[in-house]
């Protein structure tokens, strides 16, 4: 019971701040400087399973898909204040089966960015070595579409790119948030990220709540922990290791670099 | 990074050195009230591919500038949440200096789309709420994109902007497989959805997504689409053909062969060897075989790996017994997936004719309060077993919530077996008894086994429930002689000689029927309890019959002493509960099963009928905390109930070793054992670090052990009897890192133990406490398709001391040193060499030698470019040492068996690999 409360209470939240700002958006629109997003993470497991096996499946694979939800739904929190964001795990999510062993590359990354000075510091774990990762912000080449579509209340637009090469990222931004960020290294849009799609990696992130919040730019602190190094640095380092993984190895490299 | 400091230094140009390049300003305001509009994006896209090239936000007066702008082709994009966009192309040369004041911005206006639902017979299938368009039904263009197909399917539009109308409302979401589609942009991504591959397109109304958040069906419901694709149909075969001989009549020869066709498969394969091969190894029979076994998730989340083979199976397919195998054999395999995967069905067939044949000697010492025999022995054996086998399994997915998996074996033996053994016994050098003895026997065994399980979930997350009922049925028909000759001493002088001269018949039969029913009841999102109930039925039925030789030469007189008809029933109802608590980084599970056993024990000889009730416990516990996903420590109880076999109980003197008699005892407990554990292990991945510990401890209370008496004529009689005291404690320690510098991996481990085990010996209690330890190093480096180097090596210390003569005690090294090499040589030449040197050290009692240094090599190539011809030299234990060699101290019986096994044999063999894949497959 006290769940659907909370739940509703959240809904409340949400549909507050969507008739506090949308019914004003006629003449004068609230724009967002500061506030906090929750960001869902959802990665097709299976997806990606069977292209690492290449559809061929025996009983080891089977068993993996038996112990764990094909959908791996995990929560981030990202906090942002003008030119500065912080994304980090956010809730647990009791409904996510997994193997124990399973550690999903990425799934406690934290990411602090000044989009300003384009400098972000990262945090990525993998398996047992912690990196902290000083680096400039990725540059993404967007291709701006004019395909729209609603995203926790917001009107958003999406953008199109392809990164680290191979990568192809469609990304929905709004016009009524400011802070030109988004999830994890995306950004560079006019607006905020709220929806990120790595399609043929089977992965999004959709924001699922964005609440006003009266963030001071220096309350946002970047990671401090772990084994300083550059995105080269940690690049060189797992590889020398996860590169002779196979298939395997560079699926959890490419989303470590993400 | 290149790229990226290319891009940071062309900017840092762009601003240092080309200052006065262009600059866009202008003031955006409403159409309408005619205010200024602060915080509009206004972007400028590159006009070729509209990538974002700049981007500012107006002030709060409508202002915005963009400057340092380089010159070329834009389009300027103003957009304001609510508005429509402003898009404007322009031309920028080096120096221009654009200024556009009055840009108005208009309120959205939507445009009603016109609604046109085409009637069309076609295929089109209803599914509840669902409906199904059949994507092959309707014609598309080779290399069409999906979009197109959905314009061809009745009631769908699409418009130019790839927005979907689907039945009069716009389409949501557009789902492949389930999973979101967004639609590729062609001009960034070649890999594209084709029309080709959709099997299926399927409009649904799926709950707003609020709804699936909260969980409460608002009947909000909005059109979604979703793609099915195709599914893979590969289509190939692939297989090897190996033949080989050698020296000695040394030959080994198999062929391999799966066909598969999508998820349909179909293998074959079939192996003439003498050389050890006997069936399918770990990776042949994940490839031409039943499967390399089953993994699954046990109650405390570990993987279980579940094989359901012969006893004849292992993991690398070699026979692991005494003597000299010659094997025919050959299986069938089939399987499919269907209905998406939510059926399976596979089917399998074996047959096997194996043929041992061998030498072994063993030698022991019996302690005794005040004396110590010395038993040796010399045997000759051949045996032949005829194995036909079937096996199958059938699992389906009913709905979301439940399933049924259905598995069945059979099989049937034929088996032969000879023996020829002769043997002597002495006491202080002075012959006791020595004889000779015969035994054939020729037996039928067949078995059925089934197991059915059930499985739901219910609606509430984490209550489930299961029903699982196993069947196993065996019947041994079995016909054999014995022929025993025996001399009994006195003072070194013939006393008496027995002869033995027996017809024996086995008539056994056992049905056992198990059935657990679970009910899993979630207390929270970390914990759950677990009931379970079940009865169990375990029928065993014994008759041993021997019969000796009549006047007329025939085998009719039945000798009762030796023969008995026996029934051993079980009845078990068995209950339990379990409290299961799992949240981050602890697990426990705490629980056990009560069981009310009834044995009903009846000797149809004597005609007489034993009930007895037992009240049995299975307790069990383990908390595991994880510190890491690497690094864990588990603590575990498992105590449990084991019932005595009909062997033990039938109370039969059974004379198959006139020497070593034995005798049932028919009132035998249940023993109950206790079992401590302690496991902790830690790997640590980018250092290649690991740590594997483990400390074991268990005790048996009401053990199966024996009471054995020797008379002086050295005639030993033994009867099970239930002991308490047994105990037994293992420590297991491994650590294994890499040498970074050297690329060399290195491991030391440490293990030790200590058993007690209790037995009775001519009335007394005996209590042999023995122990043993080892240490052990290993050493690795490779460098892929150049060489492998490893070696390995290990010292054991075996101590025993049983407690009816404390004075003597047996203490031995055995040491193991095993380098191995392999070299990948140009012109694809691959040679190898093995070596596998054991020290057994000598005692005062085995004193002949049995070092043994086996050594193995071959050299190969490979021929071709995909490597698939390879012919192979071998040379197998080259300095013709190998022996069986087995030890055992661990009562007061000290004894050491050496057998024959294959020795030294060369062989040269051919191997074909051959494959073809169809166009879908993947390259290897």
């Amino acid at each position: 019971m006290k769940n659907i409360i909370a739940k509703i209470r959240v809904i409340l939240t949400v549909i507050l701040v969507v008739i506090a700002v949308f019914p004003a958006l006629a003449q004068h629109t609230t724009f967002l400087q500061e506030g906090r997003i929750e960001f869902e993470k959802r990665v097709n497991l299976f997806a990606r399973m069977d292209e690492l096996s290449k559809g061929q499946d025996n009983s080891w694979t089977d068993m993996l898909k038996k112990g764990m939800s094909q959908y791996q739904v995990t929560y981030f929190d990202y906090s942002f204040s003008r030119q500065t964001s912080l994304y980090k795990p956010g809730r647990d999510n009791p409904d996510n089966k997994k193997p124990i062993w399973e550690s999903a590359p990425a799934e406690v990354n934290v990411v602090y960015s000044r989009l300003d000075s384009m400098q972000s510091i990262s945090q990525k774990q993998v398996f047992e070595q912690m990196y902290l990762v000083k680096d400039t912000v990725r540059r993404i080449r967007w291709k701006i579409t004019d395909e729209t579509r609603k995203i926790a209340g917001f009107d958003c637009r999406r953008a199109n790119a392809i990164i680290m090469d191979s990568i192809y990222v469609v990304a929905f931004y709004t016009d009524a948030i400011v802070t030109p960020g988004g999830p994890e290294s995306f950004s560079g849009l006019p607006g905020m990220i709220l929806g990120v799609a790595l399609p043929h990696e089977h992965i999004t992130w959709f924001a699922t709540k964005v609440l006003i919040d009266d963030i001071k730019e220096d309350a946002l602190k970047p990671p401090v922990k772990g084994k300083p190094v550059d995105n080269k640095g940690i690049f060189e380092s797992v590889s020398k290791i996860l590169g002779k993984w196979g298939n395997y190895g560079s699926a959890y490299i490419r989303a470590i670099m993400l | 990074m290149k790229k990226l400091s290319g891009l940071i230094l062309g900017m840092v140009l762009t601003h240092c050195c080309l200052a006065q390049q262009a600059t866009v300003k202008g003031i955006v305001s409403d159409t309408l009230n005619h205010v200024q509009l602060s915080n509009t994006v206004v972007a400028l896209l590159q006009a070729k591919d509209s990538i974002l090239y700049k981007f500012t936000r107006s002030d709060e007066k409508g202002h915005f500038e963009l400057t340092h702008l380089q010159s070329g082709k834009y389009l300027l994009l103003i957009s304001y949440p609510a508005f429509a966009d402003y898009v404007e192309p322009l031309t920028l040369s080096d120096t221009s200096a654009v200024q556009l004041d009055n840009i108005m911005l208009t309120l959205k206006s939507r445009l009603l789309q016109e609604v046109v639902i085409q009637q069309k017979v076609a295929a089109i299938k209803m599914k509840g709420d669902t409906t199904e368009f059949n994507a092959g039904s309707y014609e598309t263009a080779a290399n069409a994109s999906v979009e197109e197909l959905l314009k061809k399917l009745p009631g769908i539009q699409v418009n130019g902007k790839g927005q979907i109308t689907a039945q009069g409302e716009t389409v949501k979401k557009v789902l492949v497989d389930g999973e979101e589609f967004f639609g590729d942009d062609p001009t960034l991504v070649t890999k594209n959805l084709r029309a080709d591959m959709v099997d299926k397109v399927q409009l649904y109304d799926k709950k707003s997504d609020q709804a699936a958040f909260t969980g409460i069906d608002d009947g909000e419901r909005s059109k979604t689409i979703n793609i099915q694709l195709k599914e893979d149909k590969k289509r190939g075969y692939f297989g090897k053909v190996a033949v080989g001989a050698g020296d000695n009549g040394f030959h080994d020869s198999q062929a391999m062969l799966n066909v598969f066709r999508g998820k349909k498969k179909l293998a074959a394969f079939g192996i003439v060897s003498n050389t050890g091969k006997v069936g399918l190894d770990w990776g042949e029979r994940e490839k031409f075989g039943s499967g390399s076994g089953e993994f699954s998730f046990n109650d405390d989340g570990d993987v279980e790996l579940n094989f359901r083979g012969d006893d004849l199976d292992s993991w690398d397919g070699r026979y692991g017994g005494d003597g000299y195998p010659l094997v025919q054999t050959g299986g069938l395999h089939y399987s499919d997936k269907w209905d998406r995967d939510r059926q399976n069905l596979n089917a399998n067939y074996k047959l096997m004719k194996l043929y041992i044949d061998g030498n072994s000697e063993s030698m022991s010492q019996n302690i005794l309060p005040d004396t110590i025999y010395y038993n040796h022995s010399k045997e000759h054996f051949n045996n032949n077993i005829l194995r036909n086998r079937v096996s199958g399994s059938y699992e389906r997915q009913l709905d979301s919530s439940s399933s049924v998996k259905l598995q069945i074996d059979g099989g049937l033996d034929h088996k032969i077996s000879n023996r020829l053994s002769s043997s002597g016994m002495e006491l202080n050098d002075i012959t006791v008894n020595q004889g000779e003895r015969k035994t054939s026997n020729v037996s039928d065994i067949g078995s059925m086994n089934a197991n059915f399980l059930w499985r739901k979930k219910l609606k509430k997350k984490g209550r489930t429930i299961s029903l699982n009922l196993a069947e196993n049925y065996t019947r041994t028909n079995g016909e054999g002689m014995l022929d025993a000759y025996t001399e009994y001493y006195k003072q070194g002088k013939l006393d008496s000689v027995q002869n033995t001269d027996q017809l024996k018949t086995t008539n056994n039969e056992s049905i056992s029927i198990v059935s657990n029913f679970t009910y899993t009841e979630p207390l929270s999102v970390a914990s759950s309890l677990l009931f379970n109930y079940g009865i169990n039925i375990d029928n065993n039925h014994s008759n041993r019959n021997s019969y000796n030789q009549q006047t007329d030469g025939k085998y009719t007189a039945l000798d009762s002493l030796y023969s008995n008809d026996y029934a051993f029933n079980i009845l078990t109802h068995k209950g339990g509960i379990r409290y299961g608590y799992t949240k981050n980084k602890i697990r426990i599970n705490i629980g056990g099963n009560v069981g009310l056993t009834s044995f009903s024990q009846k000797d149809m000889f004597r005609n007489t009928k034993v009930e007895r009730d037992f009240v049995n416990w299975y307790p069990r516990a383990m908390f595991r905390y994880s510190f890491s996903q690497q690094r864990r420590l588990t603590v575990e109880y498992n105590g449990y109930t084991s019932q005595p076999g009909i062997d033990d109980l039938q109370p039969i003197r059974v004379n198959d070793d006139p020497l070593h008699l034995q005798i049932g005892n028919p009132a035998l407990k249940p023993s109950f054992n206790n079992n401590f554990s302690i496991n902790f292990n830690d790997f640590k991945v980018m250092t290649n670090r690991s740590i594997w510990a483990s400390l074991r401890y268990g005790s048996t209370t009401n053990a199966i052990s024996d009471r054995t008496v020797i008379d002086t004529s050295g005639v030993s009689t033994s009867q099970a009897v239930n002991v308490n005291g047994n105990r037994s404690a293992q420590f297991n320690l491994y650590i294994g890192w890499k040498i970074n510098p050297w690329d060399l991996r290195v491991g030391g481990r440490a293990n030790g133990g200590l058993n007690r085990n209790v037995n009775y010996v001519n009335g007394l209690l005996n209590t042999t406490n023995s122990s043993n330890a080892g240490l052990g190093i290993n050493l690795g480096k490779y460098k892929d398709k150049k060489y492998e180097y490893s070696l390995e090596g290990e010292a054991n210390f075996n101590n025993s001391v049983s407690s009816v003569d404390k004075s003597l005690r047996t203490q031995y090294w055995t040491y193991n040193i095993s380098p191995n090499v392999s070299f990948f040589l140009p012109l694809k030449f691959v040679l190898h060499a093995d070596l596998n040197y054991n020290i057994r050290q000598k005692t005062a009692v085995f004193a002949t030698n049995n070092n043994a240094a086996i050594l193995n090599a071959y050299v190969a190539k490979k021929f071709g470019k995909k490597e698939l011809v390879q012919i192979n030299l071998s040379m197998s234990d080259i300095l013709n040492q190998n022996i069986g060699f087995n030890r055992s101290v661990s009562t007061n019986t000290i004894s050491q068996r050496t057998y024959s096994t294959i020795g030294r044999y060369g062989l040269l063999s051919f191997i074909w690999n051959f494959n073809k894949l169809g166009a879908a497959a993947p390259k290897e």
